[in-house]
């Protein structure tokens, strides 16, 4: 191995966002232009995580292109288009996000994993990576997918 | 050695890409296209295989 390059996940494809929810009971709703969430900004919440600190405008809020529901979860995750074409995954994370966190993984954790895995089997395969596709669970809960040319 | 590759995807969302097989530069050029599929590349450190492979090869050329 000569190189490790590091990446930051862009989420580019709806149809593989639509599977990683399905994987953990959600259903993505398509054209769906509002999430459920608290309903109102009240200006208190800064952390580095906070949509806000991020560059999302607060009167945007509950506004999205599509949306995630999961069942039993009192929020939604809203998914919103991003002026280059991917797009983010906001969701209100007010005592755990209604149920969300609980799902979904703290900051969506769990549901950006699983789209990182359902995308690196689909880039492996695309770039002839076919033979002896291999995926296992590391003991840091890391995703492991091994493939050859 | 048969050329591979290896993804790891991290709880948190981050992935790592480690081209298998590959010496020198080339492994740079197989992989491309993958850190591309995937995202955006925040870093890429050479191992000491980068450096080791090609000379070895230019060893092996030179004698």
């Amino acid at each position: 191995m000569s190189h490790v390059a590091l990446i930051e996940l862009a989420f580019k494809s709806i149809e593989l966002m639509a599977e990683a929810a399905a994987s953990l009971g959600g259903k993505l709703v398509c054209g769906q232009e509002t999430y459920k969430w608290y309903g109102m900004w009240l200006n208190d919440y800064h952390a580095n995580e906070a949509a806000v600190t991020q560059g999302v405008n607060p009167k945007t809020f509950g506004k999205c292109d599509h949306a995630i529901v999961f069942p039993r979860c009192q929020y939604e995750v809203g998914v919103v288009r991003n002026k280059d074409g991917s797009y983010k995954m906001i969701y209100d994370n007010y005592i755990g996000g209604g149920g969300l966190e609980k799902v979904c993984g703290k900051g969506l954790s769990k549901l950006t994993q699983n789209y990182g895995v359902k995308l690196g089997h689909q880039t492996l395969k695309k770039r002839g990576f076919k033979r002896k596709l291999k995926e296992t669970t590391l003991p840091d809960g890391t995703i492991r997918l091994e493939a050859l040319k | 050695m048969s050329k591979g590759c290896i993804i790891d995807v991290k709880p948190n969302g981050e992935i790592e890409v480690k081209p298998q097989g590959y010496s020198g530069p080339e492994c740079l050029k197989a992989t491309r296209e993958i850190e591309r599929d995937l995202g955006e590349v925040e870093s890429r450190d050479k191992t000491a295989d980068y450096r080791k492979e090609p000379e070895k090869q230019a060893r092996e050329a030179q004698a």
